[in-house]
């Protein structure tokens, strides 16, 4: 442990053994992941960022290691290592986890506790619900009545570029931009023409013999693990966007106004309904289960404030559902957070098991510092 | 009195090119002890030692405070001191030691010319092979840095030792960043630079360490030095 003084040690001891009972008593099994995990786990699911805030390392071989810096993925390992079963599997942990810190202080240290849940196999709003209900009993019963549940939700931002008329192409890079914080650079790009996007090359080349036969006259050796479709593919894509019409205003706008929706629950999905009524845009089953799902949270949320923010759940790029953060009144960093990640399972498994999964994290320092208001 | 601890490349043409330029400078540089050693003096000089050290340790120490003035390489500069704005003060260019910093992706990818052509091939690859595409480097620090303003997050750096332009034909990586002069290795490798693919301009420069500044006498003599070496450069 860090230098815990013994009182807080023990303050700390006796809040993980409440918040473990309650797990338990809901059915989650206690797992412990290994606190030195490969760094490929998580440099290939989170990307290069993550060297920022992780301890990396090497063994003698080489490998890179790292010290886990959060455990989601660490006991999706656990659960995958014994097979992933089919149906329905939950499961808790509580355990150091390991961030750098440019600055250490005493809401970010560089280890600290972390206890969460897993709830794995079931895809509808009940398993959202109830790990939402599970982290509000935590944050609850160690003292914490003060505070704030942020919302936000990916499946809507998904719903919304599907029902906008625009090539399937392009609602991925709109997702992946809004991912990676560049949402409205990205929609400018493609309210414009796309005619620079048009790849210098005999159009022979546009299909795999085609382009291999252009590499081979051109005297370009064919080097690496991409593939020629993947090439191809992308030629293909660059070829047709000069094709496209461009995003026309409305869409931009509409797109725009979308992000910009924050507030009160109610009030939030309320305008995103006539956004999309105005448009004539129909966002299907998942307006009707994010409305749900919000209903649900509010009255899991009692008195404590419910914010709807669209544009919350950048950065994660494995959330595809809801996504929420609690904030303790006196306390600036997030003390929970969670979210759903379907695909999660399939990308670690390398397609193998496909299940849904949503889950939540406290970080428990934090909580005690809120509970006990120092 | 404590001396100006000045370091100075200990092998090779940098080595040659540097000793040189301080002589048009009026700075004769010679070894102390062993002619094998390491420790130097500058003749007429006589609160300055020199330190005959790798141009990449140069830098680490110019981090450090252990070396208050030394010559290096930007790209050295800027990959080891993370806050280099704040820590050390470039002083004069040198006009040799150039070396461009560069993204190079296998020239058979017709589809990416651009950082952005690179984002987006970088995420499709994700979902295609499970894993991120691979940029084999030395150069971790920069890479994340420009990647980073460029936009792309589709890609995992991989540590190289050397040989990286290698690396995409010997399936160790999918593209490299690594310096190059006149770009004909990284073509001889199957590689080509990126069209907004050039990180860095690098070449070798006199470097000064802020924490050394702060005192008037080692001030001084930085400043005196950086002076001369430039009334040479400028002949």
């Amino acid at each position: 442990m860090t230098a815990e003084g013994a009182r807080e040690f023990e303050a700390l001891e006796a809040q993980a053994a409440s918040i473990m009972t309650l797990f338990a008593a809901k059915g989650y099994e206690r797992v412990a992941p290994a606190f030195i995990q490969p760094a490929s786990l998580f440099l290939d699911r989170i990307g290069e960022r993550l060297r920022a805030r992780t301890y990396i390392f090497s063994d003698p071989s080489g490998v890179e290691l790292c010290l886990r810096p959060d455990l989601t993925l660490p006991v999706a390992r656990v659960f995958l290592e014994r097979g992933g079963a089919d149906g329905i599997s939950k499961f808790c942990y509580n355990g150091p986890a390991f961030r750098i810190q440019a600055k250490p202080e005493r809401l970010r240290t560089r280890e600290f506790r972390q206890a969460g849940i897993e709830y794995y196999g079931a895809r509808g709003i009940d398993a959202d619900l109830e790990v939402m209900a599970l982290t509000l009993d935590v944050v609850r019963s160690c003292g914490v009545l003060d505070f704030t549940i942020r919302v936000g939700h990916i499946g809507l931002v998904r719903a919304l570029l599907n029902a906008l008329d625009m090539p399937q192409r392009w609602r991925d890079r709109l997702a992946r931009a809004f991912r990676r914080q560049a949402f409205a650079e990205e929609l400018d790009i493609l309210s414009r023409s796309q005619a620079d996007r048009a790849p210098a090359l005999p159009e022979t080349a546009l299909d795999e013999d085609g382009l291999l036969a252009h590499l081979d006259a051109q005297g370009v050796p064919f080097i690496g693990l991409r593939r020629p479709s993947e090439i191809v593919r992308r030629l293909q894509d660059r070829a047709a966007d000069v094709q496209e019409a461009p995003l026309s205003a409305e869409t931009v706008r509409l797109t725009r106004d979308y992000l910009d929706t924050r507030g009160d629950v109610d009030t939030a999905l309320d305008r995103i309904a006539s956004l999309a009524a105005d448009a004539s845009l129909d966002l299907g089953p998942v307006m009707d289960d994010a409305r749900a799902l919000l209903d649900g949270i509010k009255k899991l949320a009692g008195c404590a404030p419910v914010i709807f923010e669209a544009d919350f759940g950048r950065h994660f790029e494995y959330y595809t559902g809801m996504v929420f953060r609690i904030d303790a009144a006196g306390v600036d960093r997030q003390i929970a957070g969670g979210g759903r990640y379907d695909g999660l399972i399939a990308a670690l498994s390398g397609g193998a098991r496909d299940l849904p999964a949503v889950g939540a994290a406290i970080h428990t320092e934090r909580l005690l510092v809120a509970a006990s208001g120092r | 009195m404590d001396k100006l601890i000045v370091g100075v490349p200990s092998k090779g043409r940098l080595m040659e090119d540097t000793l040189d330029l301080f002589r048009a400078g009026g700075i004769a540089i010679e070894k102390t002890g062993d002619a094998r050693g390491y420790k130097g003096a500058m003749a007429g000089v006589p609160d300055v030692a020199v330190e005959f050290l790798s141009a990449g340790e140069i830098a680490r120490h110019l981090q450090s405070g252990r070396v208050h003035l030394g010559v290096t390489g930007e790209d050295l500069v800027r990959e080891q001191i993370p806050d280099a704005d704040e820590r050390v003060d470039l002083l004069v260019k040198f006009g040799f030691g150039h070396a461009d910093v560069v993204v190079a992706v296998p020239d058979c990818w017709l589809d990416v010319e651009t950082m952005a052509d690179l984002e987006e091939a970088g995420a499709l690859f994700t979902a295609e092979h499970g894993r991120r595409l691979r940029i084999a480097t030395k150069y971790p620090m920069l890479t994340r840095r420009f990647f980073t303003d460029k936009g792309v997050v589709h890609y995992r750096t991989v540590e190289s030792l050397g040989a990286t332009e290698g690396a995409p034909a010997a399936g160790m990586a999918e593209g490299i960043v690594d310096i190059t002069s006149t770009g004909a290795t990284l073509r001889a490798n199957g590689l080509r630079i990126l069209s907004d693919g050039l990180i860095l301009r690098s070449e070798a420069n006199l470097v000064a360490a802020r924490a050394a500044l702060a005192e008037p006498r080692l001030a001084a003599l930085c400043t005196d030095i950086a002076e001369r070496l430039r009334a040479a450069r400028g002949s």
